[in-house]
């Protein structure tokens, strides 16, 4: 292995890099870390204002939040969702780009025009609330998944990377005598695994960050995903503390405020997928070191 | 092929009237009948204050286990259970037609949706047949409703609520300035006659504590102007030691002494400009929070509760402060009610609802078990059931000795150490499914037991004992309760609104969100002749968006309806 | 090609797009809605025929819809135009030579995208506000350089900037993961020809990874185009106040507004079906404007 010596200029060039990237990453990291530091510190104390250390440490937060019930339950509904709901999108907005990225498709124009269409319409809760019921999905683990199999945007964007593949690739598999689901499995599907990574980490975000569907299309507690647990979680605790109305003269009360509640929230509601993160980045960030030091 | 596709939803969407047979929750056999001696399960949407109270389907505390026990009957929360936009889930209800067998909702916003619908059952037989204490108790709640809360028909569709209730306590008002009675004392209790004495008081106070245990700077008041209802917190206090009621609408007053309707915010020499010159004042003087712009609630009361101001306008604003006061071991600083620049025959501090308030009940067409639903609601309008919502059940939160019902102390501990405790007990729970909450019962013993004598003394705090002995009072609010008129019933107030649809709604919504957006600016000028500009060009805009139409309609609507309910 | 040849592709394509259809267009029947005065349960079929009345009222004289749209125009504007910064993150990042912090930076820079906007409001309130905010205490008490302390979140003449900023923080980050994935497609061989050449790594980046990327830049480019009115609720409504109203009250916040009472469905159903057709319109437009001159399109 051998170093690569830098000219300045390359020198420059990365020192530039770093510094703006450490700012930005400073920018982008301290909010999250106030929230993780307000949620371990005691809630009365961290009235006065907290930034750089916890103030106090107070693990109460926690603790109020892990006595509620059906927790557990709620965090395995939503782990489901959103590994079936994420493998399903993956399959039905692959399978659908790769047909709608032939030229030669019938109806291909009217077919993608009409996806696309649909990420700028929406026909409120209502028309939907109804037409799920009709469909039979109502308070049915499926409404969580088959809506969102294809999705305008993935399907874009997973077009868009296809469409840049070498057409030579295909056409040697052709002349093998490969059929098109073989093409895409073996040939086409390898090549795309950065773009299927980003789908797959945006769907799976979004899988795990949806409650609203929860609240209306399936509302009874066998489903309850864990972020619409949370979310009454926090007003639950909001109109507890504003219903102290007597003294309260023991040391020992368990006092929480309304901001600690909510950090804590959002601690733990994205603790989860920021641990799942990190495996998924080494299908997009591989192989893209340029100039790097090779070895 | 796209219209196509269109029709078939349309088909779909138009037979919108899907039967299904699985509506909300009812998975289990109900409709039993009551005399088997099973208990009858009925579902129901609404009732609790704070959805997220709800265990499950089926509550466990001691005062759901006790209603049980007694009306024979368990109530299935199912499509309650995680709503927190009780007006949006409602709507969606309704509009699926899929309705549990009871339903209590907020008239104040969702009165047009539900009346609208046409799903509630008529009730005539069966509070005839099984509602004989809703008629004892309630008789003229229910004519008045007939009247008010119906369609040509005159029946009896929805059931009022809190009926012969008040928000009356002994201990706090919710309705008046409170201030930090400590510091008044050591101003030697200074006049209140006027809002400019009032502003002199918070300044001298401000003098003496200009900071809290933080360090951080104390003012004499606060706003939550960026909440959507912030601004009716302007003249909370003021107009109502002027006897002028608000409710419902933002344009308009009741005015106690002249007996009629009055414009609010279109009225520019009136209560409510003067209350905003109060804040500008305020503002300009340093007494006023200028973060109260971006404030809202839950920053408010945080600022609140650490003590970091001098008065509010109700006592529930205050968050707990005083509790706050006495955890620091500081417990002789807390708040009191004061009259401050009043009138002397009429104010407003306590909202009554003789008949009913805004948490109406209706039994849905649809409903499968009618007669158990009326059987179960008739016993909320006993006193028996009255008492056992707000205190819970014998032996364990109370016990009777001589007659008299007692709290427990460790209940009474209990109450006051732990927030989450009504979770465990359902005492305070069910506050919206409460139908019948009169003071006294035919005995005249209070039927909410704080009130017992005994009990009210080891509830109040330091600092309310402290004032009521200062003054030789019985109740903190004894100056406010020796007006002659302290009291308003605003169900008629409440009553009155534009029809769906109509050109009155459409300019009342556009005048509400221009009054909501636009007027906390006014108080933040920094100069008097500021202040007149724009108070000026806010009016300019109010009433060319229709208000004195808007006025007009609900003034003739409010009188109407008075005149058709004289005897 | 004989017919068969593409068969497979129709079964590829076919059965999802009926999904797309049975999820999104057919529900489309609510727009119904918009033309009658609708309450929850009762049918649509005996709700009064209201003809264009809620599209009337969301352009009438007195209401503040002008200023709306106005707003919700600045500040998509404002957003377009700072579109090339994920990008410029991300050549930034996959330039990284320790690949260990360049996966560290990418996850970090990500974070702001996971908290909701009611966290980022208390986040930004104890930094910016004039009472208490760190912002203040650092630049007027202690350091002096203000007369008096600022007020960032009351200000109407920042209100612009400080969305745009905090829309920025919040998904540069994010939206940078897409061009990573399309940074990691190009070609390799290219890069290293390039080497040989003696290009260095400011040369490669302007003139292999940026046409690179293009493709997918345009395509997030006109969707954002056709996304203007849909700015977006949680945001503005978190950051109202009365003193910035002016400034930042956008569609979705002011619809909500005048229908949050007895829930005017008629009236929000109209000013969706208004931003629907507009979105679509100037999607199209864009597209054909940028097929003709860039060669790239979305279609």
């Amino acid at each position: 292995m051998k170093s690569i010596r830098l000219a300045p200029k390359e020198k420059a060039f990365d020192l530039l890099n770093l510094i703006v990237l450490t700012l930005f990453g400073i920018v982008t990291l301290y909010p999250f870390y106030y929230i993780f530091i307000y949620s371990i510190s005691d809630p009365t104390e961290a009235l006065r204002g907290v930034y750089l250390l916890p103030r106090g440490f107070s693990l109460d937060n926690y603790r109020q939040l892990f006595q509620e019930q059906n927790i557990l339950w709620a965090f395995f509904i939503s782990v489901s969702r959103t590994v079936l709901g994420t493998i399903a999108t993956l399959i039905g907005c692959t399978i659908f780009s790769y047909g709608i990225s032939k030229p030669f498709l019938p109806f291909r124009k009217w077919m993608y025009g009409a996806v696309i269409v649909t990420m700028y319409i929406s026909p409120g809760i209502i028309p939907v609330y109804l037409t799920m019921k009709t469909y039979g999905l109502y308070n049915n683990f499926l409404v969580y998944i088959l809506p969102g199999v294809v999705v305008a945007f993935f399907v874009i964007l997973i077009k868009t990377y296809m469409e840049d593949i070498p057409k030579e690739m295909e056409e040697s598999a052709m002349v093998d005598g490969a059929s098109a689901y073989t093409i895409l499995w073996k040939v086409i599907l390898p090549l795309c695994m950065p773009v299927l990574a980003t789908v797959a980490i945006f769907n799976a975000v979004n899988q795990w960050n949806t409650w609203v569907d929860n609240l209306y299309l399936a509302p009874k507690p066998e489903l309850q995903t864990l972020q619409l647990l949370l979310y009454t979680y926090v007003n639950q605790q909001n109109a507890a503390l504003s219903m102290v109305t007597s003294a309260s003269m023991s040391q020992h009360a368990v006092v929480l405020t309304p901001t600690s509640v909510q950090m804590t929230i959002t601690f733990v509601a994205t603790l989860p997928i920021l641990l799942v993160y990190p495996f998924m980045q080494r299908f997009f960030l591989k192989g893209i070191m340029l100039g790097a030091v090779k070895g | 092929m796209l219209a196509l596709v269109l029709l078939t939803g349309l088909a779909l969407g138009c037979s919108g009237k899907t039967n299904e047979g699985g509506s909300e929750g009812s998975n289990r056999p109900s409709a039993s009948s009551n005399e088997a001696g099973e208990p009858v399960t009925l579902t129901i949407f609404g009732g609790l204050v704070n959805n997220g109270a709800l265990q499950g389907p089926f509550q466990n505390d001691d005062v759901m286990a006790e209603l049980e026990k007694r009306t024979n009957v368990k109530l299935d929360f199912t499509s309650t259970l995680n709503v927190t936009d009780a007006s949006q889930k409602l709507a969606v209800m309704l509009a699926g037609k899929d309705l549990p067998d009871i339903v209590v909702f907020n008239a104040l916003t969702d009165r047009d949706k539900v009346y609208n619908s046409g799903q509630a059952m008529p009730l005539d037989d069966l509070v005839a047949q099984y509602g004989q204490d809703i008629q004892k108790n309630a008789g003229e709640a229910l004519a008045l409703y007939k009247q008010m809360n119906s369609d040509e028909s005159h029946s009896l569709y929805y059931l009022p609520g809190k009926v012969g209730g008040d928000d009356y306590s002994p201990l706090v008002n919710q309705n008046a300035w409170n201030l930090r009675w400590d510091l008044y004392k050591q101003l030697n209790h200074p006049k209140l006659d006027t809002l400019d004495d009032l502003l002199d008081v918070l300044e001298d106070m401000m003098k003496l504590e200009p900071v809290n245990k933080f360090d951080k700077k104390n003012y004499g008041l606060g706003l939550n102007l960026s909440d959507d209802w912030g601004h009716l917190m302007i003249d909370k206090a003021t107009a109502n030691m002027r006897g002028m009621v608000q409710a419902n609408y933002n344009d308009w007053y009741y005015d106690m002494s002249k007996q009629q309707i009055v414009p609010r915010v279109s009225d520019p020499e009136g209560i409510f400009w003067e209350s905003m010159k109060f804040y500008n004042k305020a503002y300009q003087r340093g007494i006023l929070d200028p973060e109260s712009a971006t404030l809202k609630f839950n920053a408010i009361s945080e600022k609140y509760k650490t003590g970091r101001y001098f008065a509010a306008t109700a006592y529930w604003s205050l968050a707990g402060a005083d509790n706050q006061f006495i955890a620091d071991g500081q417990s002789e600083k807390g708040f009191a009610p004061f009259l401050v620049d009043h009138n002397e025959e009429n104010i407003y501090i306590v909202q009554a609802f003789a008949s009913g308030d805004q948490y109406q009940m209706f039994i849905p067409k649809s409903s499968k078990n009618p007669e158990a639903a009326m059987k179960f609601i008739n016993y909320l309008y006993t006193y028996e059931g009255a008492k056992l919502l707000q205190n819970g059940v014998e032996g364990k939160q109370y016990d009777v000795a001589d007659g008299v019902p007692l709290l427990k102390d460790s209940e009474i501990e209990a109450i006051q150490n732990d927030p989450n405790h009504y979770l465990k007990t359902g005492v305070g729970k069910y506050i919206h499914l409460a139908r019948f909450t009169p003071h006294e019962d035919p005995q005249g013993d209070p039927v909410n037991f704080t009130n017992v004598p005994e009990t009210l003394k080891k509830m109040a705090l330091p600092v309310q004992l402290d004032f009521m002995e200062h003054y030789g009072y019985d109740s903190v609010n004894e100056a406010f309760t020796n007006i002659p008129n302290y009291k308003f019933d605003t169900s008629l107030m409440s009553a009155v609104n534009p029809e769906a649809g109509s050109d009155i709604q459409a300019k009342k919504e556009q005048l509400d969100a221009y009054l909501v957006a636009n007027i906390a600016k006014i108080i933040y000028q920094k100069t008097d002749d500021a202040y007149e500009k724009a108070k000026q060009d806010f009016l300019d805009a109010y009433s060319s968006k229709g208000a004195a139409e808007v006025f007009d309609y609900y003034k003739k609507t409010y009188d109407e309806l008075v005149a058709s309910l004289e005897p | 090609m004989a017919r068969k040849h593409y068969t497979p592709y129709l079964l590829m394509t076919v059965p999802f797009f009926i999904l797309i259809l049975l999820f999104n267009f057919v529900p489309l029947w609510g727009w119904v809605l918009a033309f009658v005065d609708y309450t929850p349960g009762r049918s649509i079929a005996d709700s009064p025929f209201a003809g264009l009345k809620y599209f009337r009222q969301l352009f009438d004289k007195t209401s503040d819809f002008g200023l709306v749209l106005r707003n919700t125009v600045v500040l998509s504007f404002l957003q377009l135009l700072l579109t090339p910064l994920p990008v410029a993150l991300a050549i930034m990042i996959t330039n990284v030579r320790k690949r260990w912090y360049s996966r560290v930076i990418q996850t970090v820079t990500s974070f702001p995208h996971f908290t909701s906007w009611i966290i980022v409001y208390s986040v930004f309130f104890a930094f910016f506000s004039i009472d208490d905010g760190a912002l203040n205490k650092l630049l007027y008490s202690t350091l002096h350089w203000l007369d008096e302390p600022s007020n960032i979140l009351a200000e109407p003449k920042y209100s612009w900037w400080l969305m745009t900023f905090a829309t920025l923080w919040k998904t540069a980050g994010w939206t940078a993961i897409i061009f990573i994935a399309a940074i990691a497609g190009i070609d390799q061989e290219q890069y290293q020809a390039a080497e040989v050449d003696g290009a260095n790594r400011w040369q490669q980046a302007i003139h292999i990874t940026v046409p690179g990327i293009m493709p997918t830049f345009i395509i997030l480019l006109l969707i954002n185009i056709g996304n203007m009115l849909n700015i977006g609720f949680d945001q503005y409504y978190v950051f109202h106040n009365a003193l910035v109203h002016e400034r930042i009250e956008v569609i979705d916040t002011y619809t909500y507004r005048i229908g949050i009472t007895q829930l005017n469905f008629s009236y929000a159903t109209a000013a969706g079906m208004f931003k629907s057709f507009v979105s679509v319109a100037l999607l199209f437009a864009a597209n054909r404007f940028s097929r003709m001159t860039t060669g790239h399109s979305i279609m």
